[in-house]
């Protein structure tokens, strides 16, 4: 999963889990508020509702009192406690809100009824006959409220029973709510966690990866690449890196084959002087023996063999001289099919030799470029013998040209030429012995061979890498293993190299 | 015939030597080995039908010692046959800049040797 969805998912869930707790204290907010009200409303009436006892018991007993002694200080008490009944009703009333219960119009009914009897009975006790007054009393008023206080006491009870039970909902609603809320906080935790460490190690993880990576590869291990999953975009910042890790390797490569070849050729340039004096009095001093002896002579034949000895070293001190001068060559316009037919003249007769069929894929437009003519056949000479040599029981060998436009040319051959396009290829393929995979980077390098003694310097490829490059163009080889042929592709500048274009204009302009 | 040979190693000095006697008849050879014998001026004496000059001898440039040949007037019509072990292209146009008539690479074959030195020496005899 990439980094970006990994964010997407995490931010998400963490939007999630707000809109879910937050819908779910919208829902039950409310719904607790409400609870508890109503909790509070029952609790406030059941206080309402024990003053309410409270007074008219007081009301019963002052007034009793009052019948009894006709004191004055019983009848203010039993005044008071009659008001306090009266707002005690009124304050109930006022908390029951809109509706009143059916108990309250009864009850209310009731008390109102009792302290009107009650004030006819006071009335009657101040005014009229005391026996009345106490007849009333015993009689009708004393029942009714005692019937007043049974029914104010089980009010009383119900209402306890009603508050307590309201206020045991309202618990357990809170107890309820703060379960959802525990659980969503845990499934969050727990959620945000996985996520979180899901999200830092797709993170960290690369990253150390990544950091390792290039530590190693800092400290010259320049085959070593990163190997993470291309799924997200640390994948994608590991394949930059390993094609940046395939480019320096490639540099440091053609940086080490540099010095190889500058030292190389130092070496076979001392060297090659050094023997050519030598060498000149061998063949010198054999040739002129040769003149004295007639052929059939046994004497000749072996002279004649110091002679070849000495021509093959000739040859192999040639090629290292070749390697190791930086010699100037003339640059003319060419063209490269006539070449490779005049090489190819050169070959026939090892062609035939070796059995080998030879098969031409010549273009018929091909531009003429500005190469050296010698030096172009030297590599093609170098091309044609390594695939004769790579066939030693037969085989076919083919050699094709083809104009290669600007656009057309490969990544990697194109970091190789030092000049712009278009270009001319020619391409030499053998169903030869083939190039093993661990030999394929090598076979450029001086003195690298694979052949016996004696069938080659080492030299060749590397010569020849030397004229192509002299050349502004590229040699690459290619080869699916052993046994499996391989095809050497030579790549010319129509245009030739930079430096020489200046040159045939300078020398130009001195003729005119 | 009078010949220079101006060349140090003793093996190419005995071959050519070899190839002058075997080839031509009466051929009087004198050898410079050292850049130090060469500017005691012997060969200021002039009267030589050809100079063999090798181009790296101790002492001295075979190009110095080309241009000293050219520039004296026993010496500077005679034909120099120049000889290397390091042939390169600069080395071929910087000798034949410096006057030599002819060019040679080592080790050589005999006959095509001997076909320069008749050729210089047949040129001399023309002008």
């Amino acid at each position: 999963m990439t980094i970006r969805k990994r964010l997407v998912w995490f931010i998400s869930f963490i939007i999630g889990l707000i809109v879910t707790v937050g819908g779910f204290l919208n829902f039950a907010g409310p719904m607790l508020v409400g609870a508890f009200k109503t909790s509070l409303d029952a609790m406030n009436s059941l206080n309402t509702i024990r003053e309410l006892k409270f007074n008219t018991d007081h009301v019963k007993t002052s007034l009793n009192r009052y019948l009894l002694l006709g004191d004055n200080q019983e009848l203010l008490a039993f005044e008071e406690s009659r008001r306090l009944t009266e707002n005690n009703l009124t304050l109930l009333q006022s908390q029951f809100r809109s509706h009143s219960p059916e108990w309250f119009k009864e009850i209310n009914s009731l008390i109102t009824d009792s302290l009107q009897a009650s004030d006819q009975v006071v009335k009657e006790f101040k005014v009229g006959s005391k026996v009345n007054a106490h007849d009333k009393w015993l009689n009708q008023l004393y029942p009714k409220l005692q019937q007043v206080q049974t029914r104010v006491e089980n009010l009383e009870r119900d209402q306890t029973e009603e508050a307590q039970s309201l206020f045991n909902k309202v618990k357990y609603l809170i107890q309820k709510a703060g379960f959802v809320v525990t659980i969503l906080f845990a499934i969050a935790i727990i959620f945000g966690v996985l996520l979180f460490r899901s999200l830092y190690q797709a993170v960290m993880t690369p990253l150390e990866t990544l950091k390792l990576g290039a530590e190693k590869f800092g400290l010259g291990h320049f085959d070593h690449r990163i190997a993470l999953p291309s799924t997200n975009e640390f994948g994608a910042l590991a394949e930059s890196f390993n094609k940046m890790a395939d480019n320096i390797k490639q540099l440091q490569m053609q940086a080490v084959h540099m010095d190889r070849m500058s030292a190389v050729g130092q070496l076979a340039g001392g060297v090659a002087h050094e023997i050519n004096n030598p060498l000149t009095a061998v063949l010198g001093q054999a040739q002129i023996l040769l003149t004295k002896f007639q052929e059939d002579d046994p004497k000749y034949a072996q002279l004649k063999k110091i002679e070849n000895g000495a021509i093959r070293c000739r040859k192999i001190v040639r090629g290292l001289l070749d390697f190791s001068r930086p010699s100037q060559s003339r640059f003319e316009q060419i063209d490269v099919n006539t070449i490779i037919l005049a090489t190819l003249d050169l070959c026939e007769a090892d062609f035939k030799k070796s059995k080998i069929n030879l098969v031409k894929n010549f273009s018929g437009q091909l531009p003429a470029i500005k190469a050296n003519t010698s030096e172009l056949q030297q590599v093609l000479l170098n091309l044609l013998n390594n695939a004769i040599q790579a066939m030693p029981s037969g085989g076919t060998l083919t050699i094709g040209t083809q104009t290669v436009p600007e656009k057309s040319l490969n990544d990697s051959i194109r970091k190789m030429v030092s000049s712009d396009g278009p270009w001319v290829g020619i391409t030499v393929s053998d169903n030869g012995v083939g190039i093993p995979k661990d030999h394929i980077n090598r076979v450029f390098d001086p003195f690298f061979t694979t052949k016996d003694i004696g069938k080659g310097t080492g030299l060749g490829l590397s010569v020849s890498t030397g004229i192509v490059k002299k050349h502004g163009g590229a040699l690459t080889v290619e080869s699916a293993g052993l046994n499996k042929g391989a095809t050497f592709m030579v790549i010319l500048p129509v245009k030739g190299p930079v430096g020489v274009r200046n040159e045939i204009k300078s020398i130009s302009g001195m003729a005119a | 015939m009078k010949v220079l040979l101006i060349e140090d190693d003793q093996d190419v000095i005995d071959t050519i030597a070899s190839i002058f006697s075997g080839f031509f008849n009466g051929v009087e050879i004198q050898h410079i080995t050292h850049g130090d014998d060469f500017r005691r001026g012997v060969w200021r004496q002039g009267g030589w039908d050809l100079v063999v000059l090798d181009l790296m001898i101790p002492g001295m440039t075979g190009f110095d010692i080309c241009e000293q040949l050219r520039s004296h007037p026993s010496t500077k019509g005679i034909p120099i046959l120049a000889l290397t072990g390091y042939d390169t292209l600069q080395n071929e146009q910087r000798i034949k800049g410096a006057g030599a008539s002819g060019y040679m690479a080592k080790p050589f074959e005999v006959n095509l040797f001997l076909d320069e030195v008749k050729k210089l020496i047949h040129n001399r005899m023309r002008r």
